[in-house]
């Protein structure tokens, strides 16, 4: 029970190995899954926040410019023009070389596209980029409409094709706005390598619409590739729905062949034209449990002694059980049967059996009693073995046989062997010829005597009947009501008559039982010549055994009789037979 | 090029021969409430808006000349005079224009950026880059009236006007005030349209003196 249990167990167990193996799989697909939207989340945010400190510093950085005193002048001029006429050259140049001394002294924050703008918000000097029309402005733009206003600010534009950060400053002259000073920072792959620096693996990248204007591709095993972001970029603006939730908060990280990637707009009036940027990390999910096996560190982090030990302890447990409670009883079980088998014991000891086998063994022992009880187990036929000596290793008689019969010998036939498992005989004797009728009690000494029947074989042959010796057949009761007649008549024995055909078998049987009685003495003596054993050997039994082999052939070839002979072969004897058919 | 330069002079001897026709200007002004302070965007479009700690800010200021159009309709005249429409100062200027249905808008680009002029409500206007100093034109059919976008900037919007009988569009300053030259003499109905919406109507009789029009509210 305990055994059968543990395969249950033990099947459970491997069951509950992979069930386990796919949650594990699953649930690591899901964990990194997490732990790289985690890390895009945590990377927008550093992103975020890098941006926003840098606008800070550039509105910073410009203030000297704003607060220069020709750069103020300059702008006073222009503010006061009244009729807005054309600007004149002598307050453009030097304000606009005044701004590129400036812009230089910002080193690293040197903008790559720098305005002065009037009052009214048009253009006086610029840095950077084509020369604008006479007249050009900016008024309208947020940025500068607030930087008119007194306000300090930053913002994004893309301005002539290209992606610039902005910060503008209020001159002021006077107590009075007298203009404005816009500083624009390309957005370049210098800066997004800057910025990368502070995500560490992974890819950003700047993209107008579905272009990518600035990226950087870490080093690093596994990173997400521009060209597999420009795709999946491509695939996230295609969808209005994420374009659309993009205009309030970033959008939901999204898969790729080989990571996962997050976009949002950037903060600024840029973000009408869909500039923003990307930042992917490399994640490929476990397509199999087995992947967990491709991994050096996992394999170097599973504890092996507890890996291997577990399952040889368990399957040593398991054979354990299984010798207890199969192979031990099974054992105590075979002994049992071969002792009574043998004749050692009548019943098989129920105590010493345990589980199932106590149920078989008083099962048995049932089966048992009641043989008994019907008569009693019935001895098995004494085979030839028995009779003619020892066998040999293989179950065969030594010597090749008990008869040395060949088939392809003329006029010879093998005796058939008799069943190694022949059913056992009856134990009573077999039917002895009728009794003489009661009416000649006193048969006459001198008549020939009856044919004896023969004696009784402990393992009679199996039925039919054997043809010899036949019974006795009854007298007629006709002869011998005659010789009573005669009897009552003369008042002397008187002998009946005995038929012929009774004299003539009991003429044969004796003539067989010689013939047995002198092939026994040829062969007893054979044997103890080619040193063979013949202990156990008797007559009564030789002739038992002839007697059947001879009924054997005579009904298989319709002989009168046969006739044995005792010869030698391969150094033991050996019994033919030669069917007599005249 | 060459269709303009005859069209001009055309128009310069039309107005040569019917000199005594030509009327004094026409004057008025419309006043614009102060604008409201707009109510600040959960997420502004931008990190930093940080006054600037020397001095106060400058109050928001309605811009009449960007924001308002003041047109005349009726009379005879072939093309309606003074109808020019820019991108200038980083948005339409004016914002709110008006053609006659059928007729081309034409807007020049005064900006130093490209501008990218879409429309959904006029197919044809498709966001294509019109480079500094280049015009971008697109024929105006009747109905309306249609709004004008840029797809590079969100602050760029424009309202075009399919205005029937379209005769002349005014001079509008900032301030509000507007002046009408070069319109002959004779009656017109009055327009001011600010945005998709026609502000006030009336009818102007414009003679040989100048004519000043009594101040005209427009309310928000």
């Amino acid at each position: 029970m305990l055994s059968r249990f543990w395969y249950f167990l033990v099947a459970a167990l491997a069951g509950a190995g992979i069930a386990a193996a796919f949650m594990a799989q699953d649930q690591i697909n899901r964990t990194a899954a997490a732990a790289v939207e985690e890390g895009l989340r945590r990377d927008r945010a550093e992103i975020e926040l890098w941006l926003r400190y840098d606008a800070r510093l550039r509105i910073d950085d410009i203030a000297p410019m704003a607060a220069h005193s020709d750069v103020r002048n300059a702008l006073k001029q222009a503010t006061a023009r009244r009729d807005r006429s054309t600007l004149d050259d002598a307050i453009r140049t030097p304000l606009g070389t005044r701004l590129a001394e400036l812009n230089q002294q910002l080193r690293e924050g040197a903008a790559q596209l720098l305005f002065a703008v009037d009052g009214e918000g048009e253009i006086v000097a610029q840095l950077g980029g084509e020369a604008p029309p006479a007249g050009a402005g900016l008024a309208a733009f947020p940025l500068v409409q607030r930087a008119l206003r007194g306000y300090v600010g930053d913002d994004v534009w893309v301005y002539n094709g290209k992606v610039y950060r902005m910060a503008a400053r209020p001159v002021i002259d006077g107590g009075q706005y007298v203009g404005a000073v816009v500083h624009g920072s390309e957005v370049s792959a210098a800066l997004a390598q800057r910025l990368a620096t502070r995500i560490p693996g992974a890819t950003l990248a700047f993209f107008l619409r579905d272009s990518l204007v600035a990226t950087h591709v870490p080093a690093a095993e596994g990173a997400v590739q521009q060209n597999v972001l420009q795709e999946g970029l491509a695939a996230a603006l295609g969808d209005a729905t994420v374009t659309t939730a993009m205009a309030s908060g970033p959008a939901e990280a999204r898969d790729l062949p080989s990571g996962r990637f997050t976009l949002a707009f950037v903060r600024g009036s840029a973000a009408h034209a869909q500039v923003g940027y990307a930042i992917a990390r490399g994640h490929v999910p476990m397509a199999s449990p087995t992947d967990l096996f491709r991994s050096q560190e996992s394999l170097d982090s599973v504890p092996w002694p507890i890996v291997i030990g577990a399952p040889v302890l368990l399957g040593l447990l398991g054979l354990l059980f299984v010798f207890l409670e199969l192979a031990r009883p099974l054992k105590a079980f075979r002994t049992a049967a071969q002792a009574i088998g043998s004749g050692h014991s009548q019943r098989v000891d129920e105590a010493a059996m345990r589980g199932a086998f106590r149920q078989i063994a008083a099962d048995v022992n049932s089966a048992l009693e009641r043989a008994q009880a019907a008569g009693g187990v019935k001895k098995p036929a004494k085979d030839l073995d028995e009779i003619l000596g020892p066998k040999d290793s293989g179950g065969a008689p030594k010597g090749g046989g008990y008869f040395g019969f060949s088939q392809d010998e003329p006029g010879a036939d093998a005796i058939p062997e008799p069943p190694r498992a022949a059913p056992k005989a009856p134990a009573a004797p077999p039917a002895a010829p009728p009794a003489a009728p009661p009416a000649a009690p006193t048969a006459p000494k001198a008549a020939p005597p009856p044919p004896a029947p023969p004696a009784a074989p402990k393992a009679a042959p199996p039925p039919p009947a054997p043809a010899r010796p036949e019974p006795m057949p009854e007298p007629e009761p006709r002869s011998l009501s005659t010789g009573l007649d005669d009897d009552e008549e003369d008042g002397a024995t008187m002998v009946a008559h005995v038929p012929k055909e009774l004299l003539a078998a009991a003429a044969e049987a004796n003539e067989d039982e010689a013939h047995f009685k002198e092939v026994f003495e040829q062969f007893l003596a054979l044997k103890t010549e080619c040193g063979e054993p013949t202990a156990g050997l008797t007559l009564d039994k030789f002739k038992q055994t002839l007697r059947k082999n001879r009924e054997a052939i005579v009904s298989k070839h319709g002989a009168k009789t046969v006739r044995f002979t005792v010869y030698k072969k391969d150094g033991k004897a050996a019994l033919k037979a030669t069917p007599v058919k005249d | 090029m060459r269709s303009d330069v005859l069209s001009k002079w055309l128009l310069i001897g039309i107005l040569a021969a019917s000199a005594t026709a030509l009327a004094g200007p026409l004057r008025g002004t419309v006043r614009l409430p102060a604008p409201t302070a707009a109510e600040p965007p959960e997420t502004p479009p931008y990190y930093w808006n940080v006054w600037n700690g020397f001095v106060d800010p400058a109050d928001e200021r309605a811009d009449a000349r960007r924001e308002l159009a003041v047109v005349l309709t009726g009379g005879e005249l072939p093309e309606p005079v003074g109808c020019d429409f820019a991108i200038s100062g980083g948005d339409f200027l004016p914002k709110t224009m008006a053609v006659r249905p059928g007729q081309s808008l034409r807007v020049r680009n005064g900006d130093g950026c490209v501008h990218e002029l879409q429309s959904s409500d006029l197919s044809e206007l498709v966001p294509l880059g019109t480079t500094p100093g280049n015009t971008r034109s697109v024929t105006i059919p009747a109905g309306g009236p249609y709004t004008i976008t840029d797809r590079l900037y969100g602050h760029v919007s424009g309202v075009v006007h399919a205005v029937d009988g379209l005769a002349a569009c005014g001079r509008v300053a900032r301030d509000g005030s507007f002046v009408f030259e070069g319109v002959p003499v004779g009656t017109y109905t009055l327009k001011v349209l600010r945005g998709a919406t026609e502000i006030h109507s009336a009818s102007v009789t414009i003679t040989d003196a100048e004519t000043t029009l009594e101040p005209i509210a427009a309310g928000n």
